[in-house]
């Protein structure tokens, strides 16, 4: 995980026979879809609208990222938003 | 892919706010912090509250995309005051306080408090969000853009931003991370 999903290592670099690589990339990612989807929704539903998710962010300009993350903050923090509001 | 249902976390830019913000901008540019409040005139009470949201936003906005899009820590956000407070001769000219606009980003920006209950001065806080905003915009510009065509991309991504769903986040960081 942190040397092929988050850094962007190639699979085969990282883990070895192949046979071993393709399998453990579908179970870790199979494990991280059950153990941290949203309780109320299948792993295929969340898998669903992760593929959504990256389709529009890969279609979206970068100059977003930083407002994505800020209207992200602040749905989480009451104070901030009673100052956007007024 | 919409946001959901009650997730109105960020304002709608109001043209006339925005015009009236603009124009307050334009006398920080020029050091006539007194005339903020001549600007701001034209507003009702609600508008006036929305131009200084939309000013804290903006500020908060050039902070994280100075920092290549991450989150500042409270380093940081220390460097940021500093850096506004002491940039150009329009800053020394306002007599800029690091520690003052420190208090402002750490509590209000980027930290859960309103800015009333961190700005206790009236004068202070009508000015002050609206002059680091317009400071911000100066000194974090990216070099080829000049600072209203930065400023209009800000609002354009704020809009964009606000009408997507909140699991697009995820993605645009691993797209912008990822090598």
């Amino acid at each position: 995980m942190k040397r092929t999903a988050l850094r962007g290592e190639p699979l085969n670099t990282v883990l070895s026979p192949p046979e071993d690589a393709a399998t453990l990339s579908f179970v870790i990612t199979g494990r991280l879809l059950v153990a941290f989807g949203p309780a109320a929704q299948h792993w295929w539903e969340y898998l669903n609208k992760i593929e959504e998710a990256m389709e529009v962010a890969l279609a979206a300009d970068l100059d977003l990222l930083p407002a994505l993350m800020l209207r992200a903050r602040r749905a989480t923090s009451p104070g901030a938003s009673g100052a956007a509001g007024g | 892919m919409g946001k959901a249902e009650g997730e109105e976390v960020i304002p709608q830019i109001n043209s006339k706010v925005e015009k009236a913000l603009r124009e307050a901008m334009s006398h920080v540019a020029r050091a006539e912090a007194d005339q903020i409040e001549s600007s701001l005139a034209v507003l009702d009470d609600t508008e006036r509250a929305m131009a200084l949201g939309i000013a804290l936003i903006i500020t908060c906005y050039v902070a994280v995309d100075a920092c290549g899009a991450k989150w500042p820590n409270d380093v940081t956000v220390r460097e940021i005051a500093e850096h506004l407070a002491g940039t150009g001769t329009t800053a020394k000219r306002l007599r800029l306080d690091a520690g003052e606009i420190y208090a402002y980003l750490s509590r209000a920006v980027f930290g859960p408090e309103r800015v009333e209950d961190v700005i206790i001065d009236e004068s202070a806080f009508t000015r002050l969000p609206i002059i680091v905003a317009e400071r911000a915009l100066v000194v974090y510009s990216p070099k080829d853009m000049g600072v209203w065509d930065y400023l209009d991309r800000i609002e354009s991504a704020i809009e964009t931003a606000s009408a997507l769903d909140s699991s697009v986040l995820p993605a645009a960081v691993v797209r912008a991370h990822l090598p």
